[in-house]
């Protein structure tokens, strides 16, 4: 079953009026995802892997092209009313929570996302044990934290906590957009472990934008590379757990004829 | 903390040297002044005088609101709470001192100066009866006379422009005013309205198509605020220009018959005199200044090839001619 | 002591009907993180709105709920032109106050009608009406000069608590999330769109209750009263935190500051007014308040550190 169709996106960024410094961010780009994909996305900055989420999310409309959720165009459904059915993890972490609010603040926005807005009083009692229910397989405490504000938590606790807000009403789409990249490593770590954990618990059809190759390689079964806003490598299962990063970045070379940025690189 | 006791002890020391500002045995006499421009500088200067002459031994305290609406508030509570009798100079000052005096609910006599219109301002119901404690001097001008002015030119001008601010209550009393002249004396009169000095030059293009041959300016400060614009339409189709009161006539009109500010201040303060002397406040309905001199301004005149005749120059009080 | 109790009365009076304007722009200012500047015109208008609807016969409560309706429907324009029409908040809010002047001056107009002196459709600057009913009377009666203070009382109170219980539910705390951060409320399905519209709706009402207050209080309606109004808001708002919030207090509490900042500032107001004889260096000395009061966190800060460098000293001579 296919969850996610993406037909002849394309995009066009216009920088400062002149065509030639216009950027073309996705070029015609077709992509298709079964249910229960777990797919990690890789390339170079400006490849057009944050763009295609944020195509997808609803932040950006495409120039051209059509996204299908479950065989429905939702190019035309605002980025608010998406998230009924689309969950989203940032990389700043102070973006996906609000820090004055306390947590159960927080996971009260997300509890009722996708229902009608009432003028009944938020924050039942009742619900404060179901969000403790949520965040206890964490296994970080933060089940104990809920009065607290969210800005006394660190970043990997925040994003753990955004983590459980996206998923919290079963979305049809997780998208999570290099949302370790601004934890320290051992963090990252815990937090991928966390995300792992979460999406094949609830089987979550899942697209991990990232800049970290192993973690590319080790999470989901399936790897997307991308350059100039196209998909120049997709492989799956078998052919992606053998894969090492030596050989995507050959891969990428021969693609390209490029050579793929240091940083990059150097974030094996 | 140390700081919270330092702002305490300043309190202090300010509320004392406020307090002793207070003299007991002299008369506490408040003035409210609106915005601080000539006219209701000069009724305040003649006020004072007249305390002054009558040997009154007072307390002046003076508060300038700068014609801000929060410190006309302020101000009047303050005066209120703390006079024997208090003066309001222009409108907005006096119905201030009138809803301060409503609050703190004593019988502060209340005396006013420079409104146009005590009873069309709400001030008071009757102006040849105060019966609420309060009254004052009246500085309407002669509208009816200075539009008469305009029949003894011997121009043969028939139809008259007004122009005037929408927002000035008082201009609205002269409107009628000039309004009944018009048709007194057999004049047509083309009245046309602004609310904001960018509005005047627009104004008065309507009025020259209209083709008026003369133009009445009302006291009405906004419009003296872009005088220069009005009297530069004017001069280009060759109007002459009445006003209603005498600071116009260096701004460019030929005639007026004027009020001096500081005599109907100084009326005021007698006014007030009689009132700390015992008489009642419904015995003293509201006064006029009596006296209202004629001035010509000659070279205004010449200058749009306009020769006063004789038997006016004969009447005037006072005549420019440099 | 007679100027004391002047000082103290007339600041609580002033204060308690300025810190219902302050707390009307405190919605749009700290939950919506919005300037809205619209506060100037719509205070004035409220004030309009409740003359004419007392001189026609309505009792002075019900009054108030229209000019509470009708800066409401203020509101709700500047909000639709800021989101829809997408004109940055700051010109939003002058528009609807240029819009309101004009306003509240025929509305005067109609109420001058009313005696003959002016026809409907006349612009009228301001009305006088020392002689009319207000929501004042009732208390008055009873204390005086303290019935006016008694009387803000309850309104502030109710407006209070009324904001604390809505505030607390559903729509109100999707209403304080899009003010603190848009981006993460869209994607928690908020409409910011109309979160923002009803917030600035709400904030706009309540200050037009607080003109209608004001036109009471001072029996006038007079276009240029509402000058200076945001000034005096935010100073009451940047006081009353800076006096009372150490760390991040409920809601309620946040808007009791605003009371204790506005009459704080009058307080300092009318101490300053009785030392300067002239009123006209009172716009300076209010200037110059302001931006002590905006530079009172810098002072926080300063002091701190220096507490902690006469620690630190401390502690190496001790050692």
């Amino acid at each position: 079953m296919q969850v996610l169709d993406i037909i002849n996106l394309d995009k066009t960024f216009i920088l400062d009026g002149q065509t030639a410094n216009n950027k073309h961010a996705i070029d015609h780009l077709n992509l298709h995802i079964d249910e229960g994909d777990f797919i990690t996305i890789i390339g170079s900055n400006g490849s057009g892997k944050s763009t295609l989420l944020n195509l997808i999310a609803g932040s950006i409309e495409p120039d051209e092209g059509q996204i299908l959720i479950d065989n429905e165009n939702i190019v035309a459904i605002k980025n608010h009313r998406r998230s009924r059915f689309i969950g989203r993890v940032f990389q700043d972490p102070m973006i996906g929570t609000i820090g004055d609010m306390l947590v159960e603040e927080n996971m009260f926005l997300a509890h009722r996302r996708g229902k009608s807005t009432t003028l009944r009083w938020g924050l039942k009692r009742n619900q404060k044990a179901y969000f403790e229910d949520l965040l206890k397989p964490l296994g970080l405490g933060l089940e104990n934290r809920l009065g607290e504000r969210m800005k006394n938590l660190s970043g990997g606790q925040r994003q753990s906590v955004t983590l459980t807000m996206a998923t919290m009403n079963n979305p049809r789409l997780l998208l999570l957009d290099e949302h370790t990249a601004a934890l320290d490593p051992e963090t990252a770590k815990i937090v991928m472990r966390i995300t792992n954990e979460v999406v094949k618990k609830a089987k979550l059809t899942t697209i991990m934008v990232t800049h970290n190759m192993r973690d590319a390689i080790r999470y989901g079964n399936r790897l997307i590379m991308m350059a100039d806003g196209k998909v120049i490598f997709d492989c799956r299962d078998e052919e992606k757990a053998n894969l090492t990063v030596e050989e995507l970045i050959k891969k990428f070379s021969e693609k390209t004829g490029d050579v793929l940025p240091d940083t990059v690189i150097l974030n094996k | 903390m140390k700081m919270k006791r330092l702002l305490l002890t300043a309190l202090a020391a300010t509320t004392m040297i406020a307090s002793t500002a207070c003299d007991a045995n002299k008369v506490q006499i408040g003035i409210l002044k609106f915005v601080n421009i000539a006219p209701l500088n000069d009724a305040q200067d003649g006020f004072v005088a007249a305390l002054d002459e009558a040997g009154i031994d007072y307390n002046l305290t003076l508060k300038d609101a700068n014609a801000d609406g929060s410190l006309v508030t302020s101000s009047s509570l303050t005066l209120i709470g703390e006079s024997d009798l208090v003066l309001g100079i222009a409108t907005p000052a006096a119905s201030g001192l009138l809803a301060a005096r409503e609050i703190k609910g004593n019988n502060v006599p209340i005396l006013f100066t420079a409104v146009t219109d005590p009873v069309y301002s709400g001030l008071m119901a009757d102006d040849d009866n105060p019966d609420s404690n309060i009254t004052g001097t009246s500085d309407m001008n002669p509208v009816r006379e200075q539009v008469e002015l305009f029949t003894k030119l011997g121009l043969g001008i028939d139809k008259i422009g007004m122009i005037y601010c929408s927002n000035e209550t008082n201009s609205i009393v002269q409107k009628d005013l000039a309004a009944a002249a018009a048709a007194e004396f057999g004049l047509e009169f083309v009245f046309e309205t602004f609310s904001e000095t960018n509005q005047v030059a627009a104004a008065m293009d309507a009025l020259i198509e209209a083709e008026i041959d003369g133009l009445y300016t009302p006291t009405d400060s906004t419009l003296v605020s872009a005088y220069s614009t009005v009297k530069a339409k004017a001069d280009a189709a060759q109007i002459p220009i009445i006003a209603g009161e005498e600071a116009c006539l260096e701004l460019g009109a030929i005639a007026t018959l004027s009020i001096n500010y500081f005599d109907l201040g100084k009326i005021t303060g007698e006014m007030a005199v009689e009132i700390l002397n015992g008489k009642s406040i419904s015995e003293l309905p509201v006064r006029r200044v009596e006296d209202m001199p004629l001035i010509l301004h000659v070279d205004n005149a010449e200058a749009l090839g306009i020769t006063f005749p004789e038997n006016l120059l004969a009447e005037a009080d006072e005549v420019i001619d440099n | 002591m007679n100027v004391f109790y002047n000082i103290f009365t007339n600041s609580l009076n002033l204060g308690l009907i300025y810190a219902l304007l302050g707390i009307g722009v405190y919605v749009a200012y700290r939950v919506l993180d919005i300037a809205d500047l619209g506060a100037e015109g719509v205070f004035p208008l409220g004030g309009a709105v409740t003359v004419l609807m007392i001189a026609l016969g309505v009792p002075p409560i019900v009054a108030i709920l229209i000019a509470f309706v009708s800066g409401g429907i203020m509101g709700l324009i500047t909000g639709v032109l800021h989101t829809k029409l997408k004109i940055p908040s700051l010109l939003a809010g002058i528009i609807t106050m240029v819009m309101c002047v004009p306003l509240a001056q025929l509305l005067n107009g109609i109420t001058s009608s009313l005696n003959n002196q002016a026809k409907i459709g006349d612009f009228v600057g301001s009305i006088t009406t020392p002689f009319m009913p207000t929501v004042f009377s009732f208390f008055r009666s009873f204390f005086g000069e303290w019935g006016y203070i008694v009387t803000s009382i309850i309104v502030i109170g109710v407006i209070i608590g009324a904001l604390y219980w809505f505030f607390g539910t559903e729509l109100g705390i999707t209403i304080r999330a899009t003010g603190k951060n848009k981006i993460m409320s869209r994607a928690q399905g908020i409409n910011t769109d109309s979160r923002v519209i009803i917030g600035l709706a709400i904030s706009n009402a309540i200050v037009a209750m607080s003109g209608s207050l004001y036109s009471q209080l001072m029996l006038t309606s007079n276009s240029i009263f509402g000058q200076g109004t945001i000034v005096i808001a935010l100073a009451s708002i940047l006081l009353g935190e800076a006096i009372m919030l150490y760390g991040k207090p409920n809601f309620a509490v946040a808007l009791l500051s605003v009371f204790v900042g506005c009459f704080s500032y009058m307080l300092v107001i009318n101490l300053a007014m009785r030392l300067l004889n002239d009123n006209g260096y009172l716009k300076l000395v209010q200037a110059i308040l302001f931006v002590l009061i905006l530079c009172i966190p810098l002072f926080k800060k300063g002091f701190k550190n220096w507490q902690k460098k006469m620690k630190a000293r401390r502690i190496d001579a001790s050692a």
